[in-house]
């Protein structure tokens, strides 16, 4: 172990050099990953919007934005004597200059999503006209304030007030009623998804048995696992981590150059070892540990430098969208990408080293 | 013959290059237990093949190698093992680890023998202390001067203690003041254990040392005890 963290200082730009591709290829990784998983945070927090006990939406989307619950099923849930209240969503992306992704929401007015937002400034926005509530999160990214005015398609928005939500989502966009936002975007359904809240002592398994039979083309998902609806998610991680291999292709191939240098650079020494004595696996398992150690540290400044990675794109985007999740299975995995890199860059010159001949000693050159 | 001799060649042949390059033809051989060797001849003659094979760094085409009566290259063998604990080798340019100190240098040959850190530690030191090398145990081998190296090189095939050691041209790469010391360490250390010592050299007063000198011309033998 002394010999072989003390072989790697003797060359330590080389070192450094293939230390760097680990670190850049494991920091591709927890970087690309966090942020795909950022983005299931963020979709997460719609299902939670006014803390329902259930979500209803269409059978088999792949985005809540293609839901549509019709008006007759609104209104026979809301004629339901086992809820207690059914909260409705829809929503409309309107590009904003800095905020590809902006969202503008319409929420059922007096619903629990409705009356999480406090407005802190300005007023509610009044029936037909093009008014809407700005978060607070999003008033700063956009630094816009009461009076100011939103893109969008159809004519601009007027923000009559600022309101804060516990919702991040919500903080970072825009507020309206149902009505308003199917008036101000008529391609888009009076609700998208519809939030149920039971009423106490309710059956919820068979109400929702019961419910998902008289609606085949409806699904109920638990605002805990709302994101499992969409398997289309793990699209992000698996892009992620189809563009870090890339990363971490490039990495195992710079611990081979490095590790294969090392080896013939030190034909005689390691013929020397072999004629006092040491094992071939004694030699094998030097020049493994030379690249596990070598990946080891860039392992980690790349965790460091993914971790940190990750909340700086984030930060520079800007984007409410965005955001980044790193969490320690992530880590744990970039760790062990380091040590495969490690063991898949180091194990061919391994194998060579441990097969010099003794004679290698004796030869000089 | 009262006993098995120490080492034994018999009809070794070594050749290289697909046998264009014949380096031993048919050599004989035969070195008693505590007797010391000189091996001299011209440049190219050989002789570090012939140590080669007699430290079991070299497998000969034909003919056998005999170490304490036993053949070498039998199968089931445990060759690292007879590397470590039945020889120690002197290599002309002391082949050193340049980055570690002198003491961990002596340390590599017990790797894999003794288990215990804190005896590797303490056999590596006395035998630098032996050899006049305490102040200098945790320099590091690239700043050791060329004789103090050699020594570290000595004190590594030492510090198994094996019956036999062997040095192609040990002094070759020092001055003569440092070489002379490292020859009298070498024949001071073989006698006091009874150690069998092998050598080449091509300086005839080291060789006139030695209890037999052979002369190596060609790959093979032409005269014993006239160098
Ligand atoms: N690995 C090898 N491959 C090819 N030829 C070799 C090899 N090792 C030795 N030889 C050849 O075998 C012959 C004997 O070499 P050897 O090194 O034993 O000579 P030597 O007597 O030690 O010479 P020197 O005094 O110069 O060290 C030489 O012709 C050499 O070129
Ligand atoms: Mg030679």
């Amino acid at each position: 172990m002394i010999l072989a963290s003390r072989n790697l200082s003797r060359r330590p730009l080389r070192s450094a050099l293939a230390l760097c591709g680990v670190a850049i290829g494991v920091a591709a990784y927890v970087a690309l990953v966090s942020i795909a998983d950022g983005f299931v945070v963020t979709l997460t927090r719609i299902g939670q919007l006014g803390q329902p006990d259930l979500v209803v939406q269409t059978r088999g989307v792949v985005d809540p934005i293609l839901s549509a619950i019709a008006e007759p099923v609104l209104a026979e849930l809301r004629a339901d004597e086992a809820l207690a209240e059914v909260d409705t969503y829809a929503t409309h992306v309107a590009r904003q200059p800095a905020q590809p992704f902006f969202l503008v929401f319409g929420l059922a007015a007096g619903g629990a999503s409705w009356r999480s937002c406090r407005i802190e400034e300005g007023r509610s926005p009044l029936a037909n006209e093009r008014e809407v509530l700005l978060g607070r999160l999003a008033a700063e990214r956009l630094e816009l304030g009461v009076g100011g005015e939103l893109q969008a398609s159809g004519g601009a928005l007027r923000i009559c007030g600022i309101f804060s939500s516990s919702n991040a989502l919500l903080a970072g966009s825009a507020v309206t009623t149902s009505e308003q936002h199917h008036a101000l975007f008529p391609d888009r359904p009076l609700a998208q998804l519809a939030f149920l809240h039971f009423a106490e002592g309710v059956d919820r398994r068979t109400w929702r048995t019961r419910f998902e039979e008289r609606h085949a083309t409806l699904q109920t998902l638990e605002p805990s696992s709302f994101t499992d609806a969409y398997p289309e998610l793990d699209l992000g991680r698996q892009l992620a981590r189809a563009v870090s291999w890339i990363a971490c292709l490039a990495a195992a191939i710079g611990v081979l150059n490095t590790m294969m240098m090392n080896v013939l650079e030190r034909t005689r020494e390691i013929g020397t070892l072999l004629a006092i004595g040491w094992t071939r696996s004694r030699v094998l398992r030097m020049i493994l540990a030379e690249g596990c150690i070598l990946a080891l540290l860039g392992g980690a400044a790349g965790l460091l430098l993914g971790a940190l990675g990750a909340q700086l794109t984030v930060a520079w985007l800007d984007w409410v969208l965005v955001t980044a999740q790193v969490r320690t299975s992530t880590l744990l995995e970039g760790g062990a990408l380091a040590l495969i890199l490690g063991v898949l860059g180091s194990l061919v010159p391994a194998l060579r080293a441990s097969r010099l001949a003794p004679t290698e000693a004796l030869r000089y050159e | 013959m009262s006993e098995a001799a120490h080492l034994e060649l018999r009809a070794v042949a070594k050749s290289y290059e697909g046998g264009r390059v014949r380096a031993l033809r048919g050599i004989d051989l035969a070195i008693a237990r505590g007797e010391s060797v000189a091996i001299v001849g011209p440049s190219g003659s050989g002789k570090s093949t012939l140590l080669a094979v007699l430290g079991t760094l070299e497998r000969p085409d034909e003919g056998e190698v005999l170490l304490a009566g036993r053949s070498v290259w039998s199968r089931g063998r445990d060759l690292a093992a007879v590397r470590a604990l039945e020889l120690g080798f002197v290599f002309q340019l002391y082949n050193l680890v340049p980055v570690l100190s002198a003491r961990e240098n002596v340390e590599l040959a017990l790797q894999g023998r003794v288990a215990s850190r804190a005896e590797r530690r303490r056999r590596a030191l006395a035998w630098l202390e032996r050899l006049g090398l305490l102040p200098r145990a945790e320099a590091r081998a690239s700043v050791l001067s060329g004789g103090e190296r050699q020594r570290v090189a000595l004190a590594r095939a030492l510090v198994n203690d094996p019956p036999l050691l062997l040095a192609d041209e040990p002094t070759g790469a020092l001055d003569r003041a440092s070489g002379e010391l490292l020859l009298a360490e070498l024949r001071r250390t073989a006698r006091e254990h009874g150690k069998t010592l092998v050598l080449v050299t091509h300086d005839p007063a080291v060789a006139a040392a030695c209890d037999r000198r052979l002369r190596l011309v060609d790959g093979a033998f032409v005269g014993e005890n006239e160098a």
